[in-house]
């Protein structure tokens, strides 16, 4: 069986990161509760009413939502010199990345109590993502620094 | 597992970048085998083998604890 990859071309990996300082500042904003315009549009949305018009702050969707495909346009994409040994170190940091995000989640579930938990599940949403990036990235370099 | 991938290369004259280009590889992923810090895949394996013009065995050894 040949193995399927679903990356995206090493483009994307650049695109990501100029996406990311823009998108990070901004979440940033909203995560430190910076007073930033309010536009509201109106949106479909998801509730008790499966699917009702309601209303959405355009800032915080497009914030959030941008700052999710920057970081998946980071993780996912190839590396320049992608080979099978660049597989087996993105498969140890998706696996390390999987037991830290579940460790520091377990510390939130068992110390952060009320609305602060609910700050604490938002910011935890990109973590995964960040802590992904920042292990396979540092292995990478290593590696590379080795290779020298 | 133990390998001799840099005898060979010495023996053939050539560099880690000549060999990670001619069986589909960085120079990273080279250097790594050489220095037993990558086990290869079975396909690699026989690349680099096919490419020295030798058995598998003859490059690539198990050690006790494999």
């Amino acid at each position: 069986m040949k193995a399927r990859n679903y990356l995206l071309p090493y483009t994307y990996k650049k695109v990501g990161m100029w996406m990311f300082l823009p998108f990070a500042a901004l979440c940033l904003c909203l995560f430190f509760n910076v007073n930033l315009p309010e536009i509201r549009v109106p949106w479909i949305a998801v509730g008790d009413d499966i699917f009702y018009k309601g209303e959405a702050d355009l800032i915080t969707t497009l914030g959030m939502l941008g700052l999710l495909v920057s970081l998946c346009s980071i993780a996912l994409s190839r590396e320049k010199d992608e080979d099978e040994m660049t597989g087996q170190i993105r498969m140890q940091s998706f696996v390390w990345s999987w037991w830290f995000t579940a460790i520091i989640l377990a510390l939130g579930i068992l110390f952060i109590m009320g609305l602060d938990f609910l700050t604490f599940t938002c910011a935890a949403i990109y973590l995964y993502f960040l802590v992904y990036i920042l292990k396979f990235n540092f292995t990478m370099k290593a590696i590379r620094r080795e290779g020298k | 597992m133990k390998n001799t991938v840099r005898v060979e290369r010495a023996i053939k004259d050539i560099t880690q970048q000549e060999l990670a280009a001619a069986v589909g590889v960085s120079r990273q992923t080279i250097n790594s085998i050489e220095a037993g810090g990558y086990i290869p895949s079975g396909v690699l394996v026989l690349k680099i083998a096919r490419y020295f013009g030798k058995p598998v065995e003859a490059i690539f050894e198990l050690e006790n604890n494999d």
